[in-house]
């Protein structure tokens, strides 16, 4: 019994930092209608400026300041704001076609450069000499795993309730009008490349916060965890649970998340020997499916998007 | 100071070899409802584009009470205090009506990323300031009773008015109505122009693109008329019924088309 | 032809574990113990790495099992997705109660779950094949609590073979292309320095990507200082393209190849004929009567020489640990199994051979309080302080049916050649 909690314990803190990143991917795509087809550059970039900040010093690369664990993890959101921030200066111009295909690019090269950057990041070895924070009085098992997991529940909670202030707010109305269309917001005196731009590094700011958990959590990363399917991952899950709601976007990553889990164990052990051999694709045709199904049958997702945010007459205040 | 609200001076604009403006002057009076017609291709798009931001002139200028706005981005000069429709109207369709309005005054408090957070209060404040304001321009619009409703779901006639109601959130001096007759049904007509005349009386001023000559003749006054890139006529309805040239290019062109 | 290939192997193995199971029935065993394993099988040569896991298990149920109860491997896919690896290691500690983790392959996938997974939950993790020196150097710092082990020979050995093969041959410069991930980065940086200690020159070290269509201008630039001879760190996929465009280019056809070019897909897709001078290094010893002994259980049951990367390593590594729960009995913790490990890799002990029959055999000099030498796949496999195995090594070349050695280097030559190193 113990066993099954200590799983699911595990398995709710990935999905948790899963859905920060969903969250983040919202406020791009879901409210503004950004196209980031390289949402795994700006996680990575939370995950290894967290480790580099916050690390024990090592031989081989820089980093490892020993940082106090909290600004380690801002300085990882940072990290990742600036190269939304340099990334959005340089794309945000161009429509949503050539920002998916840039990002996607800036991806591609984040990853490239964290595999070949030794001094930088540990190349591909990955980046080591992590400790995870508070460990010496909680230890390293299950007591540490239910107090990471508060933590990043309180500050999954944090982000939905920040993104449904910002949402409800004029902020989210001006987004939704600009997504909508951009000509005549701007006809209105709205200026949509800014506009654009602060949701582009805010989502992408939440994203390096997921990054940096992520980071924390295995007190390790490497070039390997930010290969595109983490991208598509995170795509699958927003999809799944509705574009443009936040409810919808945390649904949609513990769903998709256990969905992938679930099967894998249920293939490990349902399945004959044969079809074990191939868990890995048979999940990633399933997954394919329930996306493509959801686009056929359901494209506004399981929790669709709530449009009116004002009253004409004023709700409770 | 000018008594021109608008006006554009020596406008000239080629696309490739094709000159769509030639030397276009025109002034829209302060306090007039200025009408500019002309037949298709005769540039009255372009010059539309080249007052509203969309283009950048060639050559000359365009000058907002006195003052150069010319190649100026669409929100700045809607900051200036020049309001425009869209021909085939443009609502925020998936938003409500009144979201609509209450999306359009400047400056909002909580369209800053700070602002939901860090002057909450402040920005609650603006907000019920300016939904009253949205709802007395709905109001005055006769959409009142659509203020709730996706504004993609009423009909063409009513986005005509939204979209005028949505202008005037922005409070501009000067309003361009891109062919607000086309396409809507006698009675909205009707409404439109008592709404728009209504505006005119207490200041407003308006430049109003139409094709359909009989509006322009009963409801605009100057006239101006453009063919072939040029201004070919200005005056009142009553000298354009008279006015042979004009009669000719554009009836004319209006044949051959 | 691959496809089919694998498609036989999977049926062959279902039908075995069918019987083997019928076979658990018949010897009225109502006990079954847990291991598990997480390994990439969702990836090509990830596979192969698990049905020989896989068949180490069927041979030793047959020999009666690991302390008296039935052995059932349960088979996670990492889909080489850190993520994934993790979940599904946590899931087979916390609610298939696993005390024996076998993998994962990629180092980025083996080490979260080390840190993650294993370590916190006492459970011991055996990997075949992850071979960054990052383990060497978390172990070092007492941070793997002695719960890991890897029978994948530290790049250490292979680098200071290939560039004693160099040295040997009289080269006098030498270009590298290596893989550009852990293993590659880490087997070029050591290698470049072994080069250096002998004296030989590296013209160039050039890092090759997966899956690029052309490798010419990679090529072209390792070309560049005209070097006597190639080193090549690479996989048989983009070695292929890069040594076809090597020897289109007009390299020259000396050649070092790293173990990971041993396969039969390589040699037939580069030619035969262009690898005359071409020379490999590996860490497997077929020195050993039971290392032969695998070659042929391999070939009777998969119909194939077991050329792919990570298969010999793979037994090995199951069988140790397999051995290693035998000798600490029923119920051991991760911890106690880990214990063992020294117990059946003892060079002092009694010799056993890699089969069901050895697993038997060392069954009763275990019961004894004995302890025994494992001679495997990979040799008389022995294991430091930090979970890495020091092991003799090979030189070999391609033949027509498939790899045949050159020169043996037992154990101590390898030893005294990296001590003459430094």
């Amino acid at each position: 019994m113990i066993g099954v909690i200590s799983y699911l314990v595990f398995f709710a803190t990935v999905a948790s930092i899963l859905a920060i990143a969903v969250l983040g991917l919202n406020l791009q795509w879901g409210n503004t209608g950004l196209f980031n087809g390289g949402v795994v550059a700006f996680f990575g970039a939370g995950a290894y400026g967290t480790l580099l900040l916050g690390g024990t010093p090592q031989g081989d690369h820089i980093g490892g300041f020993g940082l106090f664990y909290p600004l380690a993890l801002l300085g990882g959101m940072a990290a990742a704001g600036l190269l939304a921030w340099v990334v959005g200066i340089l794309t945000l111009r161009l429509r949503h076609d050539y920002l998916a295909i840039s990002t996607f690019g800036v991806a591609v090269a984040f990853e490239n450069l964290m595999r070949n950057a030794e001094g930088l990041s540990g190349g591909a070895k990955g980046l080591r000499g992590f400790e995870r924070p508070m460990r010496e009085g909680l230890g390293d098992g299950f007591l540490y795993n239910i107090v990471f997991l508060v933590v990043v529940l309180l500050l999954l909670w944090a982000t939905y309730r920040f993104l449904e202030t910002l949402v409800g707010s004029p902020f989210g109305r001006l987004l939704r009008a600009i997504r909508e269309d951009e000509t005549a917001a701007r006809s209105l005196g709205k200026s949509p490349s800014r506009c654009r731009l602060t949701a582009f590094v805010t989502g992408s700011i939440i994203m390096g916060l997921a990054g940096g958990l992520y980071g924390t959590f295995y007190a390790f990363v490497s070039p390997q965890d930010v290969l595109p399917t983490l991208t598509f991952q995170i795509w699958a899950m927003l999809i799944v649970g509705g574009a443009g709601n936040n409810k919808g976007a945390v649904f949609g990553a513990f769903l998709i998340w256990a969905a992938w889990t679930v099967s894998g164990w249920a293939l490990s052990r349902f399945a004959p020997i044969e079809a074990q051999l191939y868990t890995g694709s048979i999940q990633y045709v399933m997954i394919g499916l329930v996306i493509v199904g959801m686009l056929l049958w359901r494209p506004q997702g399981l929790f669709p998007e709530r449009l009116v945010v004002s009253q004409s007459s004023r709700k409770k205040a | 100071m000018d008594e021109a609200a608008l006006a554009t001076h020596g406008l000239t604009h080629y696309f490739n070899a094709f000159r769509a403006l030639d030397d276009v002057s025109i002034k829209v009076r302060r306090g007039s409802i200025t009408g500019l017609i002309g037949p298709n291709g005769a540039g009255k798009t372009t010059l539309f584009n080249a007052i509203t931001g969309g283009l950048r002139p060639g050559r000359g200028k365009v000058t907002l009470a006195g003052l150069d706005v010319t190649g100026q981005t669409p929100d700045r000069l809607f900051a200036s205090g020049l309001g425009r429709t869209f021909q085939i109207p443009r609502p925020f369709s998936r938003m409500s009506v009144l979201e609509n309005l209450m999306l359009v005054p400047l400056s909002q408090i909580g369209e800053r990323l700070g602002g939901p957070f860090l002057s909450r209060h402040a920005m609650r404040v603006q907000e019920c300031t300016i939904r009253e304001h949205a709802l007395e321009v709905l109001d005055f619009m006769t959409l009142a009773p659509l203020a709730d409703h996706p504004a993609g779901k009423i009909s063409g006639g009513q986005m005509k008015l939204l979209e005028l109601a949505r202008v005037l959130m922005g409070d501009p001096q000067v309003i361009l109505l891109d062919e607000p007759a086309a396409g809507v049904n006698p009675t909205l007509t009707g409404t439109l122009i008592e709404k728009i005349e209504e505006l005119n009386r207490q200041g407003k001023t308006f430049l109003i693109i139409e094709h359909d000559m009989d509006f322009v003749m009963r409801h605009c006054d100057p006239i101006i008329a453009l063919a072939q890139g040029r201004v070919v006529f200005e005056g009142t309805a009553a000298e354009a019924q008279a006015d042979p040239v004009l009669l000719d290019a554009y009836l004319g062109a209006q044949a051959d088309a | 032809m691959m496809k089919q290939k694998s498609g036989r192997l999977a049926t062959k193995l279902s039908t075995a574990i069918g019987l083997a199971m019928i076979a658990g029935t018949a010897a009225a065993q109502d006990c079954t113990t847990r291991i598990g394993a997480v390994l990439p099988t969702s990836v090509d040569w990830g596979r192969p790495i698990a049905e020989t896991a896989q068949f180490v298990v069927e041979q030793v149920n047959e020999a009666g099992g690991v302390a008296g109860c039935q052995i059932e491997m349960v088979l996670r896919d990492t889909q080489v997705d850190p993520k994934v690896g993790v979940d599904a290691a946590k899931a087979l500690v916390e609610l298939d109660g696993v005390q024996l983790l076998l993998g994962a392959v990629s180092s980025g996938v083996s080490m979260p779950i080390l840190t993650s997974v294993t370590v916190p939950g006492n459970v011991m993790q055996m990997s075949c094949c992850s071979s960054s020196t990052a383990f060497t150097k978390l172990a070092e710092e007492g941070k793997t609590g002695g719960l890991w082990f890897r029978t994948f020979a530290t790049t250490g050995v292979q680098a200071a073979v290939g560039a004693k093969v160099a040295s040997d041959q009289g080269y006098k410069s030498v270009a590298i292309l290596y893989k550009n991930d852990d293993w590659g980065q880490d087997l070029n940086k050591l290698i470049a320095a072994d080069f250096a200690a002998l004296g030989i020159e590296v013209t160039a070290e050039v890092a090759i990507n997966d899956g690029q269509p052309s490798y010419r201008a990679e090529v072209t630039s390792a070309l560049a200082g005209n070097p006597d001879a190639l080193y090549l760190g690479l996989y048989p996929n983009e070695g292929t393209a890069a040594v076809r465009e090597w020897l289109s280019l007009g390299g020259t056809q000396n050649m070092i190849m790293a173990n990971s070019l041993k396969s039969d897909e390589f040699r037939e897709n580069v030619g035969l004929q262009y690898l005359g001078n071409a020379l490999g290094t590996d860490t497997a010893s077929p020195r050993v009567a039971s290392a032969d002994a695998f070659v042929a259980l391999y070939k009777e049951r998969f119909g194939g020489e077991p050329n792919g990367p990570g298969l010999s390593n793979s037994y090995d590594a199951t069988m140790i640990a397999l051995l290693a729960m035998e000798a600490a009995g029923k119920d051991a913790t991760g911890e106690q199994i880990a214990a063992e490990v020294a117990r059946v890799t003892d060079p002092n002990g009694t010799p056993v051979t890699a089969d069901a029959s050895g697993f038997a055999a060392a069954r009763d000099v275990l019961a004894e309080g004995g302890s025994v030498m494992y001679q495997g796949a990979t040799g008389n496999v022995r294991f430091d302080a930090n979970g890495d195995v020091s092991a003799p090594a090979v030189v070999w070349k391609f033949t027509e049916s498939g790899t045949e050695e050159v020169e043996y280097l037992s154990l101590t030559q390898v030893d005294d050649f990296i001590a003459s190193l430094k």
